[in-house]
């Protein structure tokens, strides 16, 4: 178990830089490979505070996720969403790992609609924290703009951490900045196709692709990611106002990475 | 590093005929010719045997709808729905009214089906059908192999090529068929007790198609696939092409007769399948002598494929170890057709064992003289989906899984996903049609991904990814190993006249890395990228152009190579001639750049050669209808290469930087 879990700390620095681990966006996103920067689904405080714009119905959620099985490497969340007049407000508190290393985060979030298009900002206080190292905390400021083209076409922008915070001045370590453009065709109610690009400053780009299809409360969902390479299965289910999603992501030398979350809609 | 320009339509990779209708566009992509020209050309000659018998539409399973290779899931299911709800179709033209057929797909159809066949009487009369083709080719320039001193490798037939067939039908239900052929270099000899009558490869079937209980039975040369092919899988392989979506799934429809020039891969014997109400047995008996390199303890070192015995050297090769194979496979299919699963098991055996070796990648081979593989399929629809399967297992542990699901997501959009895993101890022999990336289905698991979108008639949208790991060392890799492999297609035809195509193809793949003063190589990733643009413009009646811009990378390491091809064809079509020429130049000094490129042939054939070095190549087709049965052709083709003294190696160099070649066909149809 442990020189397992120290092969994934070393193999697993580029993998944790692109901000999946920290910033965990849910099972629904997770399950398309995270191609989720067009999509309102509660969750945008992580994904893109732009859609927060697009929003319909307050909610609240919560979802769990471990990373290639290793006890330690979970990540756990608890998000408020608001409908307020022309977009939502957004609250959230995270946390990454375990006594010996974690991140925590609170976060806020604020977007606003108009017309087509939606734009949005959320705030971080990020705290590290390594067992007999003490903690450190900073600030982030993410941006993210929506917009629906026609009907059947979205698109979506973020940048991450755009005031470049720093994890730790010495040696000079950044919060990674990561730029996101993605598109999101949707041709009839039941599928999404969506291609994104994620730039982090300091790795190659990834380009993404999820495919989602409705057949009636069921959600069906694959995904692929490169740089590195791992793909994605995952299914939502809706009950009344209960959404529960799910998805399993695979790394070939990594391995399996398990998601879930669950939603509760409150009418507005 | 040598460079030479090899033209794989030499040898039994030559040309296969071909409808004559067939959309040659369509065909490069359901077979990927243009980037496994070797392995698939084979599968020409199949495909045209299996459409000379036109499918009765109105009769035809789902199966069998899908085995044409040219209706989405969605199709087919509208299509059956339609002919369950109002009867069976009077017209080709009914097919417009049935939601999601457009023009493109009743033309793509029209040649392979028939409505009715009460309405077409020449298809049930017992007239005599068929053709007789002759066809010769020849290497102008002298070849070493000609005038080697060393009696052991010296070539001791003519250089020139012969094939010639003969093929009838009479009435739907029987025909008959044979091949006879001799490669440049093998003589022609009179043996019994060697197995030699002549002409180096003698092929030939009969084939009954019944109504009732038996439904076919062949005596002669056949394949056969069953399930997703992983007991039996004979036949024409599909790998990841243009096409994304229907060439991954297996569709099987019984025994074929087998005509092709190729002397491996197929079966002699008698196959039968009978079948009574929703029960299916196919069975077969196969014993054929086959080639194989031995030791000296006189064990099977590999079996061989290519075919050729021109010298003594192949000549002690050839048809040297026995192979008896026979197999059963029990199918079931409910009245309502949505689903049918299956059982399989073959048994084979030769006259010998296997060498066994040290060599870590061959660990898990199976080296006995006998191999049992069993195994079990299903296939079920539902609305707009289908879902299959196989699992099979052989004697030496090892187990092949596939699993997947093809689904029309809305009329123009359509997906599939499909899971594999063959274990480094799967060993089965006759699996060649399973879906993979590696030349066999064992030591391999990967999940494909494809989509293809028509957002309008005149815009097609593909795409497809593969992600796979090789969990055991191969041949090539001394590791375990991953990679994967991306394409992207976009079609666009705004009019008749005018029709583009582009294609971006990236693939990724760990390869041994030997650096000079390493005893044991390295293994890195390579990385290969493909452009493909192909314009076509129809000027007239009787002129068109076409033409290709090719551009490939290899990166291995620090190691980047490149390769470029430009061609250039112009077409001149009359009522009785038709004359077609291309100019090509290739700059593509590695052989991780090379291009294979869809050429026009012999009508009836074709052909995909290899486009390797640095040079040009020129060709003129000449096509004459000489009586309203005969049929003449004739091509000239010459190559010429830049820099360089010779062309090729061993006993097939040609001295000089130049090498032309003539064909001729004469075909007669009756």
């Amino acid at each position: 178990m442990f020189t397992r879990l120290l092969a994934i700390s070393f193999l697993s620095i580029p993998y944790f830089s692109d901000a999946q681990v920290i910033s965990f966006q849910g099972a629904h996103s997770a399950g398309i490979a995270h191609t989720s920067v067009t999509y309102a689904d509660g969750l945008s405080i992580y994904n893109n505070a732009g859609s927060l714009g697009f929003l319909e119905k307050s909610s609240i959620a919560t979802g769990y996720q471990n990373h290639y099985e290793v006890e330690g490497l979970n990540t756990v969340f608890a998000v408020i969403n608001n409908r307020i007049k022309t977009g939502a407000i957004s609250i959230g508190v995270s946390a990454f790992g375990d006594e010996l290393f974690s991140i925590s985060r609170v976060s806020t979030g604020l977007g606003n609609r108009f017309g087509i298009a939606a734009l949005g900002v959320t705030l971080h206080y990020i705290q590290y924290r390594i067992e007999g190292f003490g903690s450190h905390g900073f600030i982030s400021v993410d941006v993210g703009g929506l917009a629906e083209l026609s009907p059947l076409l979205f698109i979506g922008g973020r940048i991450k951490n755009i005031n470049q915070a720093k994890v730790s001045k010495f040696p000079d370590e950044y919060y990674p900045t990561i730029l996101t453009a993605g598109i999101s065709y949707r041709p009839t109610d039941q599928l999404r196709f969506n291609t994104q690009i994620d730039k982090d400053l300091e790795f190659p780009a990834k380009l993404k692709f999820g495919l989602e299809y409705k057949i009636n409360a069921l959600s069906l969902r694959t995904g692929l990611n490169t740089q590195p390479l791992w793909f994605s299965f995952g299914f939502g289910f809706i009950h009344k106002k209960f959404i529960l999603d799910y998805a399993l992501q695979n790394n070939y030398l990594l391995g399996r990475t398990h998601s879930i979350s669950i939603f509760y809609q409150i009418k507005n | 590093m040598k460079y030479y320009f090899k033209i794989l339509s030499l040898c039994q990779l030559l040309s296969l005929e071909i409808s004559a209708q067939y959309n040659t566009q369509w065909i490069t992509g359901i077979l990927d010719l243009e980037f496994n020209g070797e392995q698939n050309i084979e599968a020409y000659e199949q495909m045209i045997l299996r459409y000379r018998t036109p499918l009765d539409i109105n009769n035809a399973s789902s199966k069998e709808l899908a085995g044409l290779y040219i209706l989405t899931e969605k199709q087919i299911e509208q299509l059956m729905r339609h002919i369950r709800e109002y009867g069976p179709l009077v017209s080709i033209y009914e097919l417009q009214i049935i939601p999601g057929f457009s023009m493109q797909t009743i033309k793509a159809l029209q040649p392979y089906i028939i409505i009715d066949t009460r309405r077409h009487p020449s298809q049930l009369s017992k007239t005599l059908k068929g053709y007789v083709l002759t066809r010769a080719d020849r290497i102008i320039e002298q070849k070493a192999g000609y005038q080697h001193t060393d009696p052991d490798f010296r070539y001791l037939g003519s250089p020139v090529k012969i094939i010639s067939k003969l093929r009838l039908s009479v009435g739907p239900r029987l025909q008959t068929g044979i091949t006879i052929e001799k490669d440049a270099g093998e003589p022609l000899m009179w043996s019994p007790s060697e197995g030699a009558y002549g002409f180096d490869h003698i092929s030939g079937f009969v084939r009954f198609k019944g109504k009732k209980l038996i439904k076919n039975i062949v005596i002669g040369d056949f394949t056969t696939l069953w399930g997703q092919g992983l007991v039996m899988g004979g036949g024409f392989f599909m790998g990841k092409g243009r096409e994304p979506i229907m060439t991954v799934k297996r569709n099987s429809i019984g025994f074929e007769p087998y005509g092709s020039v190729s002397e491996y891969g197929y079966f002699r014997g008698a196959a039968i399948e009978v079948t009574s109400g929703p029960l299916t047995v196919s069975s077969f008996f196969s014993s054929r002598n086959v080639d194989a390199g031995m030791n000296t303890k006189g064990e099977i070192t590999s079996l061989l494929t290519s075919g050729l015995h021109r010298n003594l050297r192949e000549l002690s090769k050839r048809q040297v170890v026995k192979e008896h194979a026979a197999g059963i496979n029990i199918e079931y299919q409910p009245n309502n057709k949505h689903l049918s699963f299956g059982t399989s098991l073959i048994y084979n055996s030769y006259s010998v064992p296997f060498e066994t070796t040290e060599k870590p990648y061959k660990l898990f081979y199976n080296t006995d003289a006998n191999n049992m593989v069993a195994g079990m399929h299903f296939e079920y629809r539902k609305t707009n989906t289908v879902y299959f399967g196989e699992v099979a297992a052989n004697q030496t542990g090892g187990y092949g899984l596939i699993s997947g699901l093809i689904a029309s997501l809305s009329h123009s959009f359509d997906a599939i996903i499909v899971a594999r895993d063959y274990s480094r101890k799967f060993n089965s022999p006759f699996a060649f049609q399973a879906f993979r990336e590696s030349s066999k289905a064992q030591n391999e698991k990967g999940i494909y991904w494809g989509v293809k979108y028509r957002p309008k008639t005149t815009l097609l949208l593909s795409a497809f990814a593969d992600v796979y790991t090789y969990p055991w060392l191969t041949n090539a890799v001394y590791s375990p190993s991953y990679g994967n492999e991306y394409m992207f297609n976009i079609e666009y035809t705004p009019s008749d006249i005018i029709q583009v195509r582009g294609l971006l193809r990236s693939g990724k793949k760990e390869m041994n890395n030997r650096t000079k003063d390493a005893k044991i190589p390295g293994v890195k990733s390579g990385q290969k990228l493909q452009l493909h643009t192909d314009t076509k413009i129809t000027l007239n009646n009787h002129v068109s152009v076409r033409f290709g811009i090719r551009h490939s990378s290899y990166k291995i390491g620090e190691a980047i190579s490149k390769g470029f091809l430009f061609y250039q064809d112009f077409i001149l079509t009359y009522p009785k001639t038709t004359l077609s020429t291309r100019f090509a130049i290739v700059d593509s000094p590695d052989f991780q750049n090379r291009f294979y490129v869809y050429e026009r042939d012999l009508l009836y054939s074709f052909s995909v050669p290899m486009y390797y070095g640095t040079g040009t190549k020129y060709y003129i087709l000449l096509k004459q209808v000489l009586f309203p049965k005969l049929h003449l052709w004739i091509k000239w083709s010459r190559t010429t290469f830049r820099n360089r003294e010779n062309i090729g190696s061993g006993t097939e160099q040609i001295s000089g930087n130049t090498k032309s070649e003539i064909r001729g066909q004469l075909i007669y149809k009756f």
